[in-house]
């Protein structure tokens, strides 16, 4: 499952979700335009692959097994080389406080499912542009 | 010496004997005077004893009367209190309770005071303003009253300022609990015993004494002022009453005057020093028939003893000295020689016809002294037989005053077993008919009616009694005036009525009966009308006015206590609706007093003390300020914190929440203080309310709420993303068929959690439902 991704290549993206309908649909967004795509089951496997591949974009569900998306992010920033890495967050509750926790733990941007692919795209290309 | 002198020497020694057998005549007349002057004085004598003996008699009757008089006060004072008790105006504030007394006090002006006392002593309402306590050593009422929770009197004793005896009378207010909340007392003075006196129209010199234990004097008629409060333990009376309790005797009363004194104990019982009652008769006005009688009779006697003498005297000198004289002039002539003339007494009228007609005059006079001394012994019989009449005839006016005696006092104690019988009893009912038993046999009636007016709205008359009739044949009610019984009730006055040859037929059991007298009584209490007891006889024998007036006293008495019996029950009913309503009502409600003992507690709060649930042994059924139960509680800090915030403030109003860690069940708990319209602090209420089933739901709805938002969004963004890549991408066939087979799956997911959802909303609707327990 894992691609290690040629970093000169293509952009990688990250995409964390224990749930692989939701994978698949993620996957199937971003692989039409190219991106190259790391994917982690749970909380501690999103940790070790971000360390590891140093994606350019993370994509992380809120509510994973084990270790919570909030957790995760909260590691990722005190990480030095990972603290400035853009990360979309997910979520399956649409409440006002979720997302001011998400943003104080230091995602960039926040998206409740259902949420549009086509937001999504628009959204990720955003942030990569800005971070370029 | 010569014939002459010899003669007149002579004579004067025949005149000396012949004094001398006239001084015996004269003393054998005294002789027979004797033995009627002796039964003369035995006379006075038994004359004397018996106006003794019945002064005495009546001095005690009299004593008693006054001790009964004392007892039927004292079964008022009781009455009164209990209706007292019961009044809710005694159980509200001072000034209802004050306004209440006042009030009541001007309609029984025999009492000196009316009273309510807390359990601690202190008076908190009076209907004489001023008096704030009770002091226990000298009344002796109160404690009897806590302790027994019952009737109880005090002792008499003097009042300091009024220089007068008063005696209290209690009864304690219960709540419905069974504890004694305060105490209603009565004052009573002395002062009804010189009414008593005065109406009384007592023998001019009679005095009434009540005295105490240790011989002071409490009472006394007349001149109360210059008598009450002394103490005199040596006086002969005192020391008589003191050491007999009861009896009868003859002594000096307090003044030095002697009279004859019946007494007895005024009112003894249980715990209580006894008081007695002496009444005094003069001695003077007692004996002054008898001596006056004497005095009479020895004058008659005097008078006849002194013309008997007179007679006797007279008729001696012409009947038997002068006669006498002459035959001894005749014998001393005799004597001088004269021989012949003696011989010729025997045959000659001469000195011998002389001599024998001397003789036959001596023998005459004889003769008629002993019909004059059989005169007088007839006389004499006579007398006798007279005195014997008049003794019969006091004798026998002695026995019909003896049987009036009884009679009244067969009366009184019929009266006093009536009050007791009716006291025994407060259902009405049951009273009814005690109540016309008692009128229809003292009246000595054959058959009888009870009609009562129970309600005071509704003033149709009820049958609730029947006496030798057969009630299910009888008008169940009548309306007002009708019939001589409603007449009686409207008119407030006995009505009487008689047949006469037309009699009136009413149904008995298995019987017809036919009545020939009637008697309509209302029962009167104050302004109010209890109802109407109607009494009949079968014989023709019209009702008395002595009847009437026994029936009609009887009638009074009964009604005092079928009013007493339509208040209890009346009170009773209302607390019973009360209870029921507490009983019925969700909450728990809970009452308990300043030092925390319960009040009040429904059956709601008997089940949801929380110490009761927790197994703390011995809790109160309200126990809200009970820190035992905290360690019990999910969060014994908050617990803490209310009980301490109830503690440390008494107005402290506030509600808290707290969940019973074993049994997870969770309650809302309400609390303020409780006053009366003054501010005074009655207690603390506390409320409760389980909140278990609301919590449940609460929480079966959140975690709802949540697996929504988690659950359904999941399947619903897999759809929603495929869609939209459908709609916007051009996809080859066989992306676009695993797509769609991806929105079929996530679709038929989404239906069996939406189904899911909603059996669960279902389980949430049925546990938030009240509970039926």
């Amino acid at each position: 499952m894992l691609t290690p991704g040629d970093s000169t290549m293509a952009t990688t993206v990250l995409l964390c979700d224990d749930e692989e309908v939701l994978r698949s649909l993620v996957r199937a967004t971003l692989d039409d335009d190219g991106y190259s795509i790391l994917e982690a089951r749970d909380g501690d496997e999103s940790l070790e692959l971000a360390r590891s591949a140093r994606p350019d974009l993370i994509v992380l569900d809120m509510m994973m097994p084990g270790r919570s998306g909030l957790d995760v992010l909260q590691e990722l920033r005190k990480d030095p080389e990972l603290e400035n890495t853009p990360v979309v967050m997910l979520t399956a509750r649409a409440r006002q406080s979720d997302r001011e926790a998400a943003v104080a733990a230091g995602a960039d941007r926040y998206l409740s499912k259902p949420f549009s692919p086509l937001e999504l795209i628009s959204v990720v290309e955003d942030l990569l542009d800005r971070r370029a | 010496v010569t014939p002459h002198g010899d003669a007149r020497t002579g004579r004067a020694g025949s005149r000396l004997s012949l004094s001398g057998l006239r001084t015996r005549l004269l003393l054998l007349v005294l002789l027979v005077l004797l033995p009627i002057l002796g039964l003369m004085l035995y006379t006075a004598l038994s004359e004397r004893r018996e106006a003794a003996d019945k002064a005495q008699r009546t001095a005690l009757r009299l004593a008693r009367v006054v001790a009964v008089n004392q007892e039927q006060l004292s079964d008022e004072a009781r009455q009164l209190l209990i209706t007292l008790a019961q009044a809710p105006q005694v159980r509200s504030d001072d000034v209802t309770c004050n306004v209440y007394l006042s009030d009541l006090l001007r309609r029984w002006p025999r009492y000196a005071n009316l009273g309510v006392v807390a359990p601690g002593g202190t008076v908190v309402c009076s209907a004489v303003p001023g008096q704030t306590s009770v002091d226990e050593r000298e009344s002796g009422f109160f404690e009897h009253v806590l302790s027994n929770r019952d009737f109880a009197r005090g002792e008499y004793r003097i009042d300091g300022a009024g220089g007068r005896a008063i005696v209290e009378f209690g009864y304690p207010v219960l709540d419905d609990r069974g504890r004694v909340l305060s105490v209603v007392f009565a004052m009573l003075s002395l002062d009804w015993l010189n009414e008593l006196a005065a109406d009384a129209q007592l023998t001019p010199g009679t005095t009434l004494t009540v005295l105490d234990h240790g011989g002071t004097v409490l009472g006394r008629y007349p001149e109360p002022e210059r008598w009450i409060g002394r103490s005199l333990p040596t006086a002969p009376i005192v020391e008589a009453v003191l050491a007999r309790r009861e009896g009868a005797t003859e002594a000096r009363g307090l003044d030095g005057i002697p009279r004859f004194y019946g007494f007895t104990p005024l009112l003894d019982g249980p715990g209580v020093r006894d008081v007695y009652v002496a009444a005094g008769m003069p001695r003077a006005a007692a004996l002054a028939e008898p001596s006056r009688q004497l005095k009479r009779d020895l004058v008659v006697l005097g008078a006849i003893g002194a013309l008997t003498l007179v007679a006797a005297w007279a008729g001696g000198y012409f009947f038997l000295l002068r006669p006498m004289d002459a035959l001894a002039r005749a014998a001393r002539r005799l004597s001088a020689g004269d021989l012949s003339a003696r011989t010729g007494l025997h045959h000659e009228r001469g000195e011998l016809g002389e001599l024998s007609q001397t003789f036959d005059e001596m023998a005459d006079s004889l003769e008629r002294r002993e019909e004059e001394l059989r005169q007088l012994n007839d006389e004499l019989d006579e007398r006798v037989r007279e005195r014997t009449a008049q003794l019969e005839s006091a004798n026998h006016d002695l026995e019909q005053a003896l049987a009036s005696l009884t009679e009244e006092k067969e009366r009184v104690e019929a009266l006093y077993q009536f009050g007791e019988q009716m006291a025994s009893e407060s259902e009405f009912q049951a009273l009814s008919r005690i109540v016309l038993t008692e009128l229809c046999e003292s009246a000595a009636a054959d058959v009888g009616t009870l009609y009562a007016i129970e309600d005071e709205s509704d003033l149709d008359l009820a049958l609730s009694a029947s006496h030798g009739l057969d009630s299910d044949r009888l008008p169940a009610r009548l309306r007002t005036g009708e019939g001589l019984a409603g007449r009686a009730a409207v008119e407030r006055r006995v009505v009487a009525a008689s047949y006469g040859e037309t009699r009136l037929r009413l149904p008995a059991f298995g019987e017809e009966v036919s009545l020939q007298h009637e008697l309509h009584v209302p029962l009167l209490h104050g302004d109010r009308s209890l109802g109407v007891a109607s009494v009949a006889r079968l014989a023709d024998e019209v009702f008395s006015p002595g009847d009437v007036d026994m029936i009609e006293h009887l009638a009074a008495q009964a009604a005092v206590a079928l009013s007493n019996a339509v208040s209890l029950a009346s009170a009773r009913r209302q607390a019973s609706i009360n209870r029921a309503v507490l009983d019925a009502t969700v909450e728990g409600i809970g009452l308990i007093d300043p030092q925390g003992n319960t009040l009040l507690a429904n059956a709601s709060m008997e089940r949801m003390s929380p110490g009761r649930i927790v197994g703390i042994d011995g809790a109160d059924a309200v126990d809200g300020r009970s820190p035992a139960v905290a360690e019990h509680t999910a969060d014994p800090q908050a617990y803490l914190g209310a009980v301490e915030a109830i503690e440390s403030d008494p107005d402290w109003v506030g509600a808290d929440e707290y969940e019973l860690a074993a049994s997870g069940r969770s309650f809302e708990r309400y609390t303020a203080p409780v006053r009366n319209p003054d501010g005074k602090l009655l207690g603390r209420i506390f409320t409760i309310r389980e909140l278990t089933a609301e919590r449940k739901a609460e929480r079966l709805k959140s975690e709802l709420l949540a697996t929504v938002e988690h659950e359904l969004r999941r399947p619903l963004a897999s759809i929603f993303g495929y869609a939209e890549l459908l709609v916007a991408r051009d996809l080859d066939e066989a992306t676009r068929e695993s797509y769609l087979d991806t929105i079929y799956r996530e679709s038929g997911r989404l239906t069996t959690l939406v189904n899911d959802f909603q059996a669960r909303v279902l389980e949430i609707e049925d546990s938030g439902a009240p509970q039926s327990s």
